[in-house]
């Protein structure tokens, strides 16, 4: 049942009965009426949008368990209403030795072949018959053909139809859903995404700013090394005053002078004349309650403080 | 036939979403870092300027010190000052008690970098002294 449409894509007649199909080139398919149910109907509704919400009532309690695809075309003023099983139709074409991929359009029977004349010859032990405007299926012997059926003549409609491969796992609702919420969720990564490199952008370009501003050395390590180098100078400044302080507040006796105040970069020199012992000691107790770290030396009645900067 | 598939749509949707997450945890984790690293070169900014204008500043160091040296007490003493490329020196070979004491309390109460100090005792009423102060 295989013959040429046009220059480039032929059509077959599937049907559970036929043969194998050895081609990989492109077909169009038309479904034998054993792969679907039909329904002639007319409806209270003018266009084929209206009618397409309805399918599923309209076959309900009459379909055996199974999960069905629909479709719909008007033809004058009757609908033509359709269902189908994509599982079955799916596993039927690769069965009869197609790929999926070779299917250009797949068509019914019904759409296709409702103005043949008689009963037309589909296979060894089936023809096909138009009754009150339904192509039906029967075995060759109830009725006398015509004919053989020739599809290399026929003009297609436009009336073809999409088999969902996944339709039998997931409905296409639940798939849509799931199609929509991934994607929402994508877009919300990416949204987040973007606007976090843009606040990264923003706080590089911040910093950029305090290096203008405070005039800071290119690199960070340059900057730690000079802040060290002044909190140095800083803790020496603070450490000479409070040891000069500590000094000129002594409660000296009255035999003892401070005779010299020396400091360099390192140290704070003092020096007291007429230091007895009792008054070292005195001197001594006196740093030791401020608890300031010191070296001390008495040389004859002269003492030396030491405090380390 | 479908020739667009909506489960390998929604892989295709769900390898983006994992690809962007990545990115996204990626993009984070640099925010984090980004904005740590702001708030340290602040601080540091903010301090090195801070002790920069305090020991740092010739011009106002030499502006702080002349008000002090200019004062009549101070000036009556004779204190001679010596500016150098990097540090000034003030000497007195014999500053009375008062004049000391007002120097000396001026000095150690403003933030001047005092790097080398030294009073002499010369007799009950006078004493020499030599400060260094550098920028």
């Amino acid at each position: 049942m295989f013959s040429k449409f046009d220059n480039k894509i032929d059509t077959i007649f599937l049907d559970i009965e036929s043969n194998n199909f050895n081609t990989t080139d492109k077909v169009n398919i038309i479904l034998s009426p054993s792969l679907y149910w039909v329904k002639k109907i007319k409806l209270p509704v003018k266009s084929v949008r209206e009618v397409k919400p309805l399918l599923k009532s309209i076959f309900e309690d009459i379909l055996p368990d199974g999960v069905y695809s629909y479709d719909v075309y008007k033809s004058y003023d009757d609908f033509f209403v359709f269902a189908y099983e994509d599982k079955k139709i799916l596993e039927l074409i690769e069965q009869k030795g197609l790929n999926p991929s070779q299917v250009n359009h797949i068509y019914f029977a019904q759409s296709e072949l409702a103005n043949i004349s008689g009963a037309m010859k589909i296979n060894k032990t089936q023809s096909i018959y138009v009754k009150d405007g339904i192509v039906v299926l029967l075995p060759c012997c109830w009725i006398k053909e015509s004919g053989q059926l020739h599809l290399g003549d026929l003009k297609l409609s436009k009336n073809h139809i999409d088999i969902k491969q996944y339709n039998h796992i997931v409905d296409e609702k639940t798939l849509y859903t799931l199609l929509g919420v991934s994607m929402l969720f994508t877009f919300l990564v990416l949204f987040e995404y973007i606007i976090t490199v843009k606040n990264v952008d923003k706080i590089t370009k911040m910093k950029d700013e305090v290096f203008q501003t405070y005039s800071l050395k290119p690199t960070m390590m340059q900057n730690k090394s000079m802040l060290k180098q002044y909190e140095k100078i800083n803790t020496k400044q603070t450490n000479l005053r409070t040891y000069i302080a500590s000094v000129l507040s002594l409660k000296l006796p009255t035999d003892v002078t401070l005779t010299l105040l020396k400091s360099n970069s390192k140290k704070l020199t003092a020096l007291f004349n007429g230091v007895d012992k009792k008054a070292y000691s005195s001197i001594k107790k006196q740093f030791k309650d401020k608890h300031i770290d010191l070296s001390t030396s008495l040389k004859n009645d002269t003492l030396s403080v030491e405090f380390k900067l | 036939m479908n020739r667009i598939n909506p489960i390998q749509i929604i892989a295709l949707i769900v390898v983006l979403f994992l690809f962007f997450s990545f990115k996204l945890s990626d993009a984070k984790e640099e925010l984090v870092e980004e904005k740590d690293s702001y708030k340290k070169t602040s601080q540091i900014a903010i301090k090195l300027d801070a002790l920069k204008s305090t020991y740092k500043d010739k011009t106002k160091t030499l502006k702080k010190l002349n008000k002090i040296l200019n004062y009549p007490l101070v000036k009556k003493a004779e204190v001679t000052k010596d500016v150098k490329s990097s540090k000034v020196v003030l000497e007195a070979e014999s500053i009375n008690k008062q004049s000391l004491n007002y120097l000396m309390g001026k000095l150690l109460n403003n933030t001047f970098n005092i790097s080398s100090l030294n009073i002499k005792k010369l007799d009950e009423k006078t004493a020499s002294i030599k400060v260094e102060i550098k920028w």
